[in-house]
């Protein structure tokens, strides 16, 4: 007994740490327990609603069950053409997205790079910035219409600001030592700029990037529910006023599902990309 | 033959009131000697680095390179920084490159001068890893080989050593000696560690602080390669402590109040 435990000490420490996955195995049995608890759970609920539904006792309009959830997709799929309002909905977010990012950050870089720019400029945004965005959904509607533009700018609305001063911000946290590192070398402004400023920013930028993935698609959903004449939104909107509510329940997973791609997207940006660094 | 010329420099920063923190140095220093700018915090010496580096400007007198004026950072200098400040985001090979990258050598050709300095401070084989993965020591010896990989007239260090552990921090005092003999490149290192001045100078700067002024300066005529612990190095380290102590107290008695 005494040998064999001598033995075990007197092993290196790779090949104790080489084990360590093996030993852990008692924490994934636990876990798959775990996993299987919340499986059954979520399969007790969506049987209580199928019965609920099935025999009456819950009024179809206000619930559908699951059976009815997933025969309502042929239908939104073949009568509804779910995949162009699909299109509507993610480009007007996408590219709506897109925009706020280049001006947003563009917008930052100026004003964190110069003082003056940003004395002058800083109330103005803040002032913008400060308007709650759905007052003025009205007025837009009066500018621009119920269509494309219109849903695209207030995507952009809704991340701009998020950007500027995230940027701002970002550009701030630059490390003194990294830019007194830079000027040693003899770095000429725009290399200061490129090689430090920029990459200092970027994981404020990517915490913006983060917030904004999300909120775009919920501005876009949101401005079709307003006013408009395509998208999931306005798809929701009819689906309701039929009283159609397994459409309105499938639209709302097809939604849902779209928002956890988005931000597992936004996940491997990050750890493979821009913040790689971070996770090594 | 002499490398820099500091001539009567005065560094005041504006404020009110004004702090003074170089006062009437002057100063030369001999190409490939090993210099040390030792002193306690506050007395100008990493002040005077900077202006060595062409980082600052001397409010008065003049710093001369080569019976030039400096201007600003210049090619022939390389700067080690304290805590080596490497970029979290690169990886070790593209802050060691980082020098060359700025001015504008190839991707494939810095990648060689980048590995060929990280085999000489013995981190062959961590080119891929990014600075956080890497321990404080091994992090400064990243540091000095970035600025080796310019190939600079002159090294600049300031503190390099002053984050590490007491152990470490002896080892790589071993290895810059080891580095400095293979060619003889003018070092100038600034530290507050007497142990570290006398270990490793040719000759000490002593300064005293409020306002920086050069107090006593030390010539180091000890044997290389040097042992620690070695009684001639013990009794120089004594007479730098026994100066220390009168400059405290001297500034103590300047500063008491009436």
């Amino acid at each position: 007994m005494s040998l064999t435990s001598a033995f075990e000490t007197s092993r290196p420490l790779s090949a104790r740490s080489q084990n360590a996955g093996r030993f852990a195995s008692p924490q994934w049995a636990l876990f798959s327990w775990l996993r299987a608890g919340q499986f059954a759970l979520a399969a007790v609920i969506l049987l209580v609603i199928q019965y609920a539904v099935d025999s009456g006792s819950v009024k179809q309009i206000y619930l559908a069950s699951p059976t009815q959830i997933v025969a309502a997709f042929p239908r939104l799929l073949f009568e509804n053409n779910l995949l162009y309002h699909l299109y509507i909905t993610l480009s007007e977010a996408l590219l709506g997205f897109a925009l706020a990012l280049t001006l947003g950050v563009a917008t930052g870089v100026a004003m964190g790079l110069f003082a003056k720019a940003n004395t002058f400029f800083g109330p103005f945004l803040v002032a913008m910035m400060a308007i709650p965005k759905v007052t003025i959904i009205p007025l837009l509607t009066l500018y621009l219409g119920i269509g494309f533009s219109h849903k695209v700018f207030i995507v952009f609305l809704f991340g701009y600001f998020i950007f500027v001063f995230n940027t701002i911000a970002g550009i701030r946290q630059v490390d003194e030592k990294h830019l007194k590192v830079a000027r040693a070398f003899g770095a000429s402004r725009l290399q200061i700029v490129t090689k430090i400023i920029l990459p200092s920013a970027v994981p404020s930028i990517m915490a913006a990037v983060r917030l904004e993935a999300a909120m775009c698609l919920v501005a876009a959903l949101f401005a079709e529910i307003v006013a408009s004449k395509a998208g999931l939104g306005n798809m929701l909107n009819r689906a309701v006023g039929v009283y159609d509510t397994a459409s309105v329940f499938a639209l709302v997973a097809t939604i849902t599902a779209i928002a956890l791609v988005t931000v597992s997207l936004i996940n491997l940006l990050e750890k493979r990309v821009f913040l790689r660094w971070k996770y090594v | 033959m002499t490398l820099f010329q500091i001539s009567s420099v005065d560094k005041v920063y504006p404020g009110s009131p004004p702090v003074v923190a170089l006062q009437d140095i002057s100063l030369s220093i001999e190409q490939g000697e090993f210099i040390v700018f030792l002193g306690p915090s506050g007395c100008g010496k990493s002040t005077l680095l900077e202006l060595l580096s062409g980082l600052q400007q001397p409010s008065d007198g003049q710093v001369s390179f080569h019976g030039r004026p400096i201007e600003g950072p210049h090619h022939s200098l390389g700067v080690v920084f304290q805590d080596a400040s490497l970029l979290p985001w690169s990886t070790i090979e593209d802050n060691v490159a980082f020098g060359l990258e700025l001015s504008g050598i190839g991707k494939a050709e810095r990648g060689n001068t980048a590995r060929h300095y990280l085999d000489k401070v013995g981190l062959t084989g961590f080119g891929e890893k990014y600075p956080h993965q890497l321990s404080g020591g091994m992090r400064q010896r990243a540091g000095i080989a970035r600025a080796l990989s310019t190939e600079p007239e002159v090294l600049l260090m300031d503190e390099p050593f002053g984050a590490v552990d007491h152990i470490t921090r002896i080892k790589l005092q071993e290895e810059l000696t080891g580095l400095w003999q293979e060619n003889r490149r003018t070092i100038v290192f600034v530290t507050h560690d007497v142990g570290e001045a006398a270990f490793l100078a040719d000759r000490i700067v002593l300064f005293s602080p409020r306002p920086g002024r050069v107090h006593t300066i030390f010539d180091v005529d000890l044997p290389r390669p040097r042992r620690r612990g070695d009684l001639d190095l013990l009794k120089l380290e004594s007479k730098i402590y026994d100066t220390l102590h009168a400059v405290e107290n001297q500034s103590r008695a300047a500063n008491a109040p009436v």
